[in-house]
């Protein structure tokens, strides 16, 4: 994960850096990311944040989270990995109906359905769904909590926030600033991060 | 002169400690016991520090300096979001309380943003009920330059912490701990936890230096005994420490329109407490706060 800040004030780049870089790490994010930009001017205020997904999320099966097996006319379904379990019943509700689905116990499904209709649900968005909400996590961690005026930047995850209203002056401005490459920080990260010192006795 | 201890030890024999500190003059604070581990915090006369340390050696305790007991201080986060809670300022707390002091902790209900910060005039008398405040800011200069100029009305010391170095001679400021997101973890961040707490007790050596020139008849811990001896309820208040410390003066966990009489008619050496001190409504859920008056102000 490539995490590019700039700010008129290095001190404050490094320590946005890694605050993304704890964000990330606490969401389980570092694999799924490929790079995050940010981009703040302090006169006028405004921070930019953008975030790129890795282009190759994990591909996952239906069959990965769930047993299947065929009873005369019902399926009964063993959810195996309990993440996927509320997406799961919301999905299967919406396709077949709350009273086709039987949820016997918390990890187990009576679906009146076909198997062959049950492979076919489409588990990916299911994924990139989850992963979506914790991007706008990570982006709603990282924008101090004052910004409150978003302006949709191009880009699936890119916003612009400020505390004032956005002008198109302020939109172009950033826009010329990203054109740039990202300047990569001079502050070494041990520089925030304290040493021990051992007290005279 | 009175100085503050913390007494850390098993709980067996105690009471020849406590003997010890009131045959000394001296007052127990408070006094808390968990099964056969006691921590006692009390105030003794300078000049007899060492018999006490004796007798905390032979109960096989040990003595710490507790240079921030009888204060309150204010904790301020500028919101309650996770961007600023809990985090460093639970630790920064939690450190404070170890070194004696009773902590409270405020979030500030429009603290955020550069432009758009605020302290409202409740906050504001909220705040001023302290002995010293420690605020929690950023990491740009820039911001927290602009961000200071709301607090600066507040007439109590200020300890403010952010990340870039910053001078002033308005506040003291602890740098290099700016927008955390995790609770310290890491060995050397303690120093950061030292360094509040200097500042805090550097502030605090300043505002009693400022009581010292003309301090009150009674100091507040005798004002804390009695009023538990002479109000009986407060003895049955459920708030975690009823009666609370102040450099000058105590915060009663009771409400005010029921108890202000009582606490009013307490009687100290020949006074009533109401000649000797100011008593007023809390902004803090109507609590009871007594501001002991000086000296000088006080009718013969």
């Amino acid at each position: 994960m490539n995490i590019y800040v700039e700010t008129p004030e290095e001190l404050g780049s490094l320590s946005i850096k890694m605050l993304i870089k704890d964000a990330a790490a606490d969401l389980n994010l570092t694999r799924l990311i490929d790079e995050v930009r940010v981009h703040v001017t302090l006169d006028p205020f405004l921070f930019y944040i953008s975030v790129n997904k890795n282009p190759a999320p994990p591909s996952v099966d239906i069959s990965d989270f769930l047993d299947i097996t065929e009873e005369d006319d019902v399926l009964k379904m063993e959810i195996t990995d309990e993440i996927y379990a509320p997406y799961l019943l919301q999905l299967l509700w919406d396709k077949f109906g709350e009273d086709n689905v039987n949820q016997i116990r918390r990890n187990l499904l009576e679906v009146k359905a076909k198997k062959d209709e049950i492979m076919s649900l489409p588990v990916y968005e299911l994924k990139e769904k989850e992963i979506k909400g914790i991007v706008f996590d990570l982006i709603h961690r990282t924008i101090p909590v004052g910004l409150r005026i978003f302006h949709k930047m191009p880009g699936e995850f890119a916003y612009l926030a400020s505390e004032n209203s956005i002008t198109k002056e302020n939109i172009k401005m950033i826009e010329e600033a990203l054109a740039r490459p990202p300047k990569e920080l001079t502050i070494p990260e041990d520089e925030l991060i304290p040493k021990m010192t051992t007290e005279k006795k | 002169m009175y100085e503050n201890y913390m007494f850390d030890g098993g709980s067996y024999k105690l009471e020849q400690l406590i003997d010890l500190i009131e045959d000394l003059g001296g007052y127990i604070i408070t006094r808390r016991i968990f099964a056969q581990d006691a921590k006692v915090t009390f105030a003794i006369p300078k000049e007899d520090y060492k018999y006490v340390k004796e007798c905390a050696t032979e109960i096989q305790g040990e003595l710490k300096d507790a240079p921030l007991l009888g204060t309150e201080i204010a904790v301020v986060s500028p919101t309650l979001t996770r961007h600023h809670l809990p985090h460093n300022l639970c630790d920064i707390a939690e450190y404070l309380r170890r070194q004696g002091a009773q902590t409270n902790m405020l979030g500030l209900a429009r603290g955020v943003g550069r432009r758009i910060a605020q302290l409202n005039q409740r906050e504001k008398r909220l705040l001023e009920e302290h002995d010293a405040a420690v605020i929690c800011l950023g990491n740009f200069k820039r911001c927290i330059e602009e961000k200071v100029k709301i607090f600066s009305d507040l007439n109590i010391p200020l300890v403010i912490t952010g990340l870039p170095h910053i001078e002033s001679e308005d506040f003291i400021y602890v740098e290099k701990l700016g927008r955390v997101p995790y609770k310290f973890k890491r060995l050397g961040e303690i120093n950061f936890l030292k360094e509040v707490a200097n500042g805090v007790e550097e502030a605090i050596k300043r505002v009693r230096e400022d009581i010292s020139v003309n301090p009150p008849v009674v100091p507040p811990f005798v004002v804390k005994d009695e009023i538990n001896n002479q109000v009986e309820d407060v003895k049955y208040g459920l708030s975690p420490g009823v009666l609370t410390l102040r450099t000058n003066g105590v915060r009663i966990k009771v409400p005010y329109h029921i108890y202000a009489d009582d606490v009013a008619n307490v009687e100290i050496a020949d006074y009533k407490l109401s000649d000797i001190s100011t008593i007023k409504q809390s902004v803090n859920r109507s609590r009871i706060l007594v501001d002991l008056l000086p000296e000088s102000l006080v009718e013969v």
